[in-house]
């Protein structure tokens, strides 16, 4: 990772964790503060609630206790104690209207209804609510659900007994707890007060809180869509479980505060960061330029332009880092000089060495046979004629091969640029084995041919390849004196043709093969040192490599990628 | 009726009869209160149901064929005298002939209970459309559907009635205003109690739930929860009677074969049998309190058994109907098919004639729940106090004492 | 009044409507039960059930505690006739027999005579007075006087016209006078009554022709009135047709009905009056003071009283019988006991 990259991600990290901290405690804290804001705020509004329940409730009471006293109701309960009373039905609807009550309800002391303006029909059916009520005497107002013909309603109500002599009934009144009941509540902003029953399709959402109310029978709350709700269990007189009350408190504001507080720390984190990228930039600008011009000049280094210099103006590190790298190249550049002319020298003796073996050789009979021609004419003057031509046949034959070596030399002085054509790579080899049929039989060489028969052909100078596989198959024939096995191959892949050529002979050292292609390099007593040079040249001429692999006791195998001729 | 009498205070003449009803009549004459006061019939019949001499003063029957002499000497309102050819044409639909003083008509039935019928009213039509009548009283004003108003007729037959006139606004009926001395009668409502006395003729009206395309077994289970005791005692005061038939005893003596029987046991049988029956609309006349008292009372005694009875007011879709049909033939088997058309059932048979035909056919249209009777209800007025021998529609009896 | 009720029980024959009955009904062995749903009295129900029993009976039929067939019999009424049913329960099925009888016209007798009061005559025909003559009970009907023992009966002059016909009619000697409302006529008991040109002075106005009330000068028109006692010195008292009973000293009061009559008794002389009020009554009353006092507990009548004349000693009260129709015409007598 580059010392800019490490830079900014450490700035970026420092500055969005720094901030997200900051955003967290705050949000934190304010959520904490709403929260217990709000909780005493649903408080206040329950308190409300159950302020306006018993105020409505002892509403109810009064109102119940007048009912009670009044005359009509008197009346009905003298009626009422005669075996066929005579009445009206819908007294209780006239009663509910004087008194302004939404439920009246005039019970018999078997809990019969005998009037019922809630629900007049209902008349003759038992209320056992009223009547235990009025049984127990219970002189207060309670919660009651209150069943009507369409639907359920809670309601509160109370109950009074009227008595005319031996007559009795329960006079029972009540006002309707619902939505208008609820709308008296003064509510803060952004809450609400919900009664919940369970056919209210719209309230369905909250059956499950409602019914963990219900088992639990104590309060619970919940969010529902961006609401807390409380719900309180509403109990009647016999603590059974009529309804819940619901107690909503908007969290839009602080989820509104906790979004500002999120964009205004992605805000502030993004600004930090974008800063942090800048100073980054420009400390990494001002710290890693010359860093990286030295790196740069390493890498030209590197690729061979040796003559690199860097700014070393700077009295830093950084200076002192680029003084040194300045001195290092001039180093490199003295040694490099000092090593060519020494390579130079070396090459030189090498082929003064070659030069002087090879000519050695002839010399040495050319010598001999003008010192026996000397000797024939001053000593045997008779076989002067005979040893004369004897000593011509071999001073012509070794003169011939003194050309030829001077030829060789001066062959691979001047090997021409190939002329490409297209070329089979396995006609070369069959061509070349089949030159070297008789000598593989006289050194007891076996071969063993593998040409790939589909091998796509290739833009080459056939002779010059011809000449350099000659080269390849000579040296395996040189590596096995006592003879062994030959091995050829070729193939094809990715527009690559390859030619193995491998023996079986005494192969080399890892120091030989890193210098098997030099010129004038050799490992045998005799030839030139020319030969795998000459491969070597042939192969990067036509744009190929070759590559050698070998162990010591167990053959060589040298390996020759060609490009394949291209459609263009 | 030639000496009317009423409670010890002796008939007073004068005063103006103002009269409410709930009925909206279009056209006087039609059967209804207002054609007892414009016109006469043929005969009337007496308390115990026989027929008396009205316009015709005797008749007798004789191979299929009525004749009926008419009362020599009376005129209709405008005039002109009554004749045969005139109630002839009256009484058209009986196929009636008008034969010198005479009228005959082709029938097997008991003709002069039926002609007692306010259908069967003489009436006329005078030059300017106005209808004329014989009766007790003359039309001087009429708004249909709103009020009209009568004058008594001085050359009646039967000597001129006490009242001098009779106002009548139709289409509402307010105790209220009966108590407060702003109407004389009212048709009375009787699920609620009046503090003036209430008269009521036989009970002629039939309370039924008719209902065709019911399942057969949501019918017979609402049939089986009805509890008409609790409606006759309590919603009808005691008025009127439970209904087991479709006719009331006191026009057949045998509906006491038809005892309503409340078996909410069984009922919840049927609606088990339904696996969940379908919620029940039952419609019922939205001006009529009585009736809307005893469809809500239905749908409270339906809940015992499971079935969701929604009573809805007025004349829209509905699964059942609440109708209150009128009988107004003394004779069963046409006050049996009366009803029946009455109640949207029309009968395609013949009226029955025998008192066993007619209990066979109504025990048939009983089997299948496709009308449930639950009571018979007297037509009821309510009568102010100055109001005095109230004996029906015709007024001519009625007189007002002074306050 | 025996004889009419023996009448009445006479036409209720039960023998054929049971024969036809037992035909449908009757069976080998059978169980019987019999109801009451009609107005019929006890005994003449328990009639019927022995009719029937007797039919079935004769039938061959063996009324028993328990058998398979079972016929449950009632006797219900409808409007014009009784009818008869019958549920006969074989096994399973239940067959229904029905059998009609007509109502006979009278089918209940007419209400009994109570104390203070005595039930001079009853009769179909409206009544407007009596009066007995010669020892016979003369009846003023709107058209004619019947002598009513013998029948016999002499029309009048013109019949009693209006709704609402009244009349009073008075033996002078052998002579019966009857004041109408459209005149006066007298005539011998089983006579025609003859026109006389006298004014009718006994309610101490003039009859308003056409219509039932009198009037007297610019007094305000009246029903009836009737000469009373106030602290022994006699008063006239007038039931106007405005409900008011007014004194000729100018005294008023309402709650009286529209017919009054004098009476003489052992504690001087009371006012009697009808009720306004149903039940039908009459009240008597003394006058104390210019004021009514009630004296006594009211006489009650099955219908409206129609008719109230003081006859000095007595008073005469016709009554409609609201259930028969019938009219009954009553001698009311108060006696006094200081």
């Amino acid at each position: 990772m580059m010392f800019r990259t490490k830079l900014l991600v450490a700035t970026s990290v420092t500055v969005a964790g720094a901030v997200g901290l900051v955003s967290a405690v705050v949000a934190a804290t304010a959520r904490t503060r709403f929260e217990k804001l709000d909780e005493t705020r649903r408080a206040d509004l329950v308190r409300q609630f159950r302020r306006e329940f018993a105020r409505r409730g002892e509403e109810v009471t009064r109102r119940v206790e007048r009912l009670a006293a009044m005359d009509a109701v008197q009346r009905l309960a003298g009626e009422l104690s005669r075996p066929e009373p005579d009445y009206d039905v819908n007294i209780a609807q006239s009663l509910a209207a004087a008194l302004s009550l939404d439920f009246v309800e005039l019970v018999g002391r078997d809990g019969r209804i005998y009037s019922s303006a809630q629900w007049p029909a209902r008349f003759g059916y038992r209320d056992e609510w009223v009547q235990r009520t009025g049984e127990a005497r219970a002189p207060g107002h309670y919660l009651k659900r209150e069943e009507l013909p369409e639907d359920t309603v809670l309601a509160v109500m109370a109950v009074r007994e009227v008595r005319l002599g031996d007559a009795a009934l329960y006079a029972a009144g009540g006002l309707r707890i619902d939505r208008e009941f609820l709308s008296s509540l003064t509510l803060p902003d952004g809450m609400r007060v919900l009664l919940h029953r369970d056919d209210d399709a719209a309230l369905a959402r909250l059956a499950a809180l409602a019914e963990r109310v219900k088992r639990l029978r104590r309060e619970a709350s919940a969010v529902v869509d961006h609401e807390v709700f409380q719900a309180i269990p509403l109990a009647g007189r016999e603590e059974e479980l009529l309804g819940v009350l619901l107690v909503a408190s908007s969290r839009r504001e602080i989820e509104a505060l906790q979004d500002l507080i999120l964009w205004l720390g992605l805000g502030v984190g993004g600004g930090g960061v974008l800063f942090g990228v800048a100073l980054s930039w420009w400390i990494t600008a001002r710290v890693t330029r010359p860093v990286r011009r030295l790196a740069g000049a390493a890498g030209e280094v590197a690729g061979g332009n040796w003559n690199i210099r860097v700014d070393e103006r700077s009295g830093d590190e950084i200076g002192e880092l680029a003084r040194a790298f300045n001195q290092m190249t001039r180093h490199l550049i003295e040694q490099r000089e000092r090593l060519v002319q020494s390579e130079r020298v070396a090459a030189w003796r090498e082929l003064a060495r070659r030069l002087a073996h090879e000519l050695k050789n002839p010399l040495f009979p050319l010598q001999i046979t003008v010192e026996n021609m000397q000797r024939a004419r001053e000593q045997y003057p008779e076989q002067f004629e005979e040893v004369f031509r004897e000593s011509v046949q071999t001073l012509l034959a070794e003169l011939a091969n003194l050309k030829a070596i001077v030829g060789r030399f001066s062959d691979f002085a001047k090997m021409p640029p190939p002329e490409r054509q297209p070329a089979q790579v396995n006609d070369i080899v069959r061509g070349v084995m089949k030159l070297f049929q008789a000598q593989f039989a006289a050194a007891s060489i076996a071969t063993e041919v593998d040409l790939a028969p589909d091998l796509p052909a290739i833009q080459a100078d056939s002779e010059q390849l011809h000449r350099a596989l000659q080269n390849l198959v000579l040296n395996a024939l040189d590596a096995m004196p006592s003879g062994g096995t030959l091995r050829i191959q070729t193939g094809s892949s990715n527009h690559t043709v390859h030619l193995k050529v491998a023996d079986t002979g005494s192969g080399l050292t890892k120091e030989e093969c890193e210098r098997l292609f030099t010129p004038y390099y050799t490992t045998k007593q005799h030839g030139t040192g020319l030969g795998l040079a000459i491969v070597q040249s042939v192969v990067s001429d036509h744009g190929g490599s070759i590559a050698v692999q070998s162990e010591i006791g167990k053959g060589t195998l040298f390996r020759i990628d060609l490009p394949a001729k291209t459609e263009n | 009726m030639a000496v009317a009498a009423s409670a010890a205070t002796r008939p007073h003449y004068g005063g103006t009869l103002r009269v409410q009803i709930r009925t909206r009549v279009t056209e006087p004459g039609a059967d209804d209160q207002l054609a007892w006061l414009l016109c006469d019939r043929l005969v009337r019949l007496d308390a115990r149901g026989e027929p008396q001499p009205a316009l015709a003063v005797s008749w007798q029957q004789e191979a299929g064929r009525w004749k009926f002499r008419l009362r020599s000497g009376v005129k209709f309102h405008d005039g002109s005298p009554l004749t045969a050819a005139a109630a002839a044409s009256a009484l058209e639909s009986l196929g009636a002939t008008a034969q010198g003083e005479s009228i005959m008509i082709r029938s097997d039935r008991p003709l002069a209970l039926e002609l007692a019928r306010p259908r069967y009213s003489v009436w006329r039509r005078a030059a300017e459309g106005v209808v004329v009548g014989t009766g007790p009283f003359r039309l001087t004003e009429f708004e249909p559907g709103q009020r009209a108003v009568f004058a008594a007729n001085d050359e009646y037959w039967e000597g001129r009635p006490y009242l001098d006139s009779v106002q009548v606004e139709m289409g509402r009926a307010q105790a209220l205003d009966l108590e407060l001395g702003k109407a004389d009668v009212i048709e009375a409502d009787l699920s609620r109690p009046l503090r003036f006395p209430v008269r009521s003729g036989p009970p002629a009206d039939l309370l039924a739930i008719a209902s065709s395309t019911l399942d057969p077994r949501l019918r017979e289970a609402i049939a089986h929860t009805i509890d008409r005791a609790a409606i006759h005692g309590v919603l009808l005061r005691k008025q009127g009677a439970i209904a087991g038939g479709l006719l009331p005893q006191w026009l057949t003596g045998y509906a006491h074969l038809f005892p309503p029987a409340r078996d909410v046991a069984r009922a919840r049988q049927r609606v088990a049998e339904l696996h969940g029956p379908p919620p029940v609309t039952l419609a019922y006349d939205a001006a009529d309190a009585v009736a809307r008292a005893v469809a809500e009372r239905v749908a409270v005694n339906a809940r015992e058994a499971g079935v969701l009875v929604r009573t809805v007011p007025g004349g829209g879709a509905a699964d059942a109907r609440l109708v209150r049909a009128r009988i107004t033939s003394l004779d069963p088997g046409l006050a049996l098919a009366e009803l029946m058309a009455a109640a949207g059932q029309p009968l395609n048979a013949a009226p029955a004639a025998s008192p066993e035909a007619c209990y066979l056919l109504e025990r048939s249209l009983l089997q299948d729940f496709r009308i449930i009777p639950l009571v018979h209800l007297p037509e009821a007025v309510g009568l102010g106090p100055r109001v005095r021998n109230w004996t029906g529609w015709d007024l001519a009896g009625v007189w007002l004492s002074t306050p | 009044m025996d004889l009419v009720v023996l009448l009445a029980l006479l036409l209720l024959d039960f023998t054929g409507p049971a024969r036809e009955l037992a035909r449908k009904i009757a069976a080998p062995e059978m169980v019987l039960s019999q109801r009451n749903l009609s107005s019929l009295e006890a005994k003449d129900f328990a009639e019927a059930r022995r009719a029937l029993e007797a039919e079935l009976r004769a039938r061959g039929a063996k009324l028993v505690e328990k058998a398979p067939v079972e016929a449950r019999v009632s006797l219900a009424e409808s409007l014009r006739e009784y009818v008869w049913t019958a549920e006969i329960r074989r096994g399973e099925e239940v067959e229904t027999a029905i059998v009609t009888m007509k109502v006979p016209a009278a089918k209940a007798p007419a209400p009994g005579v109570v104390v203070d009061r005595k039930l001079l005559w009853e009769q179909e025909q409206p009544m407007l007075d009596t009066a007995m003559i010669g020892g016979q009970l003369a009846v003023l009907e709107p058209d004619r006087i019947v002598l009513a023992l013998q029948g016999t009966s002499g029309a009048l002059p013109a019949r009693a016209a209006g709704r609402d016909p009244r009349g009073r009619l008075v033996a002078e000697g052998d002579t019966l006078v009857a004041y109408l409302f459209e005149g006066v006529c007298r005539a011998k008991p089983g006579g025609n009554c003859l026109p006389s040109a006298e004014p009718w002075l006994l309610e101490g106005g003039s009859p308003a022709p056409g219509r039932n009330y009198f009037t007297l000068g610019n007094a305000p028109a009246f029903y009836t009135s009737a000469v009373a006692e106030d602290r022994g010195r006699p008063v006239r008292l007038y039931a106007g047709v405005d409900g008011r009973t007014r004194l000729a000293s100018g005294e008023s009061w309402t709650g009286w009905g529209s017919d009054i009559a004098g009476v003489e008794t052992a504690c001087g002389r009371l006012a009697l009056a009808t009720r306004p009020t149903e039940p039908e009554a009459i009240q008597a009353y003394r006058i104390v003071e210019g004021q009514p006092v009630a004296a006594g507990d009211p006489v009650e009548f099955a219908g409206p009283v129609t008719a109230l004349w003081s006859t000095g000693a007595s008073a005469t009260a016709v009554a409609r019988n609201s259930r028969t129709g019938r009219y009954a015409a009553f001698s009311l007598t108060v006696t006094c006991s200081r």
